[in-house]
């Protein structure tokens, strides 16, 4: 289960600081969604694991040990911009970077062939990569990051600009890859798609590792939700389940009709006093379960029940609970 | 969009470490390839060498049909040789640094930089990018200057000029590629300060400037001054010899040590300078957006 192992990873760049003691590990086999906004520091934390920044705190391993340079040349590696050089045939340029990885002449030509079957760029072997679409020159990014055989991808917003079809391409590709044992570490703001492929997340905000475990870990915070709707405004409801013990309760001042309804505890029924207040408040339309996505996460959306967590969130709601 | 597994498994070659001297090769390989297989440069160089034989064989006909003979031509006709060899210096030289110049920031912008840095490291990226084009332009520079050579010689133009055609031309051979490997180190040099062709031109600026001002020196300035004590000093600085020694070597009578020398100090400069570029080179690699001072540069410390 080894692989790569960030622990306490801190990197200043004059007297701004983008990473604060980032934890993050990405074991063999393993895919491991990065997601945060742009400037959170995920770009800053791959160059780190490329050896391309050096942290001015923390350690990098790999298999335990301290990361070495004939460690980083194990990992495939494809930047937020496409890495390619844009005027040279795709074959030619799956077998330059074959070369460079240390493959001689005939097998760099047997890798470049193979990649290009396998990626689905028969026929355009001797295209201009600026000729191609940016799904396709995706395809020859990722060739590129493949063709050392590496132990670990990091891939920097693999999914930008693809189309579905594109998009479900590279997953499947990414999965393969995580099936040979290849352990995968890739960062994209397509959240859905994050929490479909990867095994494990982590969340970055402003240089700081605010969540990180399996998608449903993260998912599941001790609380379960409920989203009801009223076809009348719902503040009298509010304000009495409020009162109720371990229950939080949320609206936007957009839309009061239309309450979210947090109770302490992982039951899949909606507790029954909660029900009765409904039926007394009356015109209940829905009850919809609402557990946290990823996108809430990372917008803190529900984070905004415990008092200082997300201010921004708590200034865009209104409150009414009496557990603060 | 369909794509069958990738599987590579059950491969028998497993990739081999690399070294410095092999990568800096395979750098080499993809400029020169890269050039070969561009239709533009290829007809580009063809044409430019059967324009400058044409040039060459209708201007040695010229002046063997005007003074040949009569021996009373107005002016030192070694001069021509000398404007012909700083002329093809300075297209040379300019070529190479675009070439050169737009590869640097290409890499830069694309990000590619990353991936070859991770993988070669720097000194073997930047050597083999200068090496490679280094030959590129070498070869087109013998292949045009070769048919102009070829063009005076079938009219019989070297009977009119009184210079060592041999050792000049191995003279000026060494000058360019000593003028090319200094030329080139700083050009990459500036050329990382900026990640955007747009702005590449502001940043070689000043390179561009000294060339312009080189070429005035070397063509009118010293052949009026010969013996000018500063002109004849500036003849030993790095870069200012690859104009000035040539043409004073074909005007004047330069000892060989001076030549030598000159040549000397511009080889004892080049690692100090290759240094400054990987040095400026490393520290910028990773950044993109507006241009960075050379300030910047020399005292920031972006990359591992």
């Amino acid at each position: 289960m080894n692989g790569l192992q960030l622990t306490g990873i801190s990197r200043s760049f004059g007297d701004r600081r983008v990473l604060h003691d980032v934890d993050l590990t990405v074991h063999r086999g393993e895919i491991v969604g990065f997601i945060g906004g742009n400037g959170a520091g995920k770009t800053t934390t791959m160059r780190v694991i490329l050896g391309l920044l050096t942290p001015d705190h923390g350690e990098v391993t790999w298999e335990a040990l301290p990361i070495t340079a004939k460690d980083r040349r194990r990992i495939g590696y494809m930047p937020e911009e496409r890495g390619l050089y844009p005027q040279m045939p795709v074959r030619d340029q799956i077998i330059h970077f074959a070369l460079l990885e240390g493959h001689h002449a005939a097998a760099a030509r047997e890798v470049a062939d193979e990649l290009i079957a396998s990626l689905g760029l028969q026929g355009r072997e001797q295209a201009l990569v600026q000729d191609l679409s940016l799904g396709n020159q995706q395809r020859v990014q990722l060739a590129v990051a493949l063709v050392g055989d590496p132990a670990l991808l990091v891939l920097d917003e693999p999914f930008s600009g693809l189309d579905p079809i594109a998009v479900e391409t590279m997953s499947r590709l990414i999965r393969e890859q995580a099936d040979r044992g290849v352990g995968v570490l890739f960062s994209s703001h397509q959240l859905e798609l994050v929490e479909r492929l990867c095994d494990k997340v982590c969340i970055l905000d402003r240089g700081r590792v605010t969540a990180s475990g399996s998608v449903v870990e993260l998912q599941d915070d001790g609380k379960s939700r409920w989203r009801l709707g009223f076809s009348r405004t719902a503040d009298s409801f509010a304000a009495e389940v409020s009162m109720t013990r371990g229950v939080n309760v949320e609206f936007s001042a957009a839309d009061r009709t239309t309450v979210l309804v947090s109770v302490d505890g992982s039951g899949r029924d909606v507790p029954g006093e909660i029900l009765a207040a409904a039926q007394r408040h009356g015109g209940l339309k829905s009850i919809v379960s609402a557990q946290r996505s990823l996108a809430d996460l990372l917008a803190g959306k529900f984070i905004s029940s415990g008092p200082g967590i997300n201010p921004g969130a708590e200034r865009s709601l209104d409150k009414v609970g009496v557990s603060q | 969009m369909s794509a069958t597994t990738f599987d590579r498994t059950n491969r028998s070659t497993a990739p081999s470490s690399g070294s410095g001297l092999r990568e800096t090769r395979l750098i080499i390989r993809r400029e020169i390839l890269t050039r070969l297989g561009n239709r533009t440069i290829l007809t580009a160089t063809g044409l430019l060498a059967l324009f400058a034989g044409a040039v060459a064989g209708i201007g040695g006909w010229f002046l063997v049909d005007s003074f040949g003979g009569t021996g009373a031509m107005s002016f030192d006709p070694r001069a021509i040789f000398a404007t012909a060899m700083i002329s093809a210096l300075l297209a040379s030289l300019v070529y190479s640094a675009s070439s050169l110049t737009s590869g640097v920031v290409e890499e830069k912008s694309s990000r590619i930089v990353e991936i070859l840095l991770t993988k070669i490291g720097i000194v073997p990226l930047l050597a083999g990018k200068m090496i490679g084009i280094g030959l590129v332009t070498l070869v087109q520079l013998l292949a045009i200057g070769g048919t102009a050579v070829v063009g005076f010689s079938v009219v019989g133009g070297w009977s009119l000029i009184n210079v060592a055609v041999g050792p000049s031309l191995l003279w000026f051979l060494l000058w360019f590629l000593l003028g090319y490997v200094i030329f080139a180190a700083l050009n990459t040099t500036l050329a990382s300060t900026v990640s955007r062709q747009e702005d590449l031109g502001t940043a070689v600026m000043p390179l561009s400037v000294l060339q312009m001002v080189l070429l005035v020196v070397s063509l009118y300035v010293l052949p009026m001054n010969m013996g000018n004590p500063w002109l004849e000093g500036l003849s030993f600085v790095p870069l200012f010899s690859s104009y000035l020694m040539p043409m004073r070597f074909a005007l004047e009578d330069v000892s060989t040590w001076e030549m030598v020398l000159a040549a000397g100090i511009s080889v004892a400069a080049i690692p100090a300078l290759f240094w400054l570029a990987t040095v400026i080179y490393r520290n910028n690699a990773l950044r993109t957006g507006s241009r960075v001072s050379l300030q910047q540069s020399l005292t920031s410390d972006e990359m591992a």
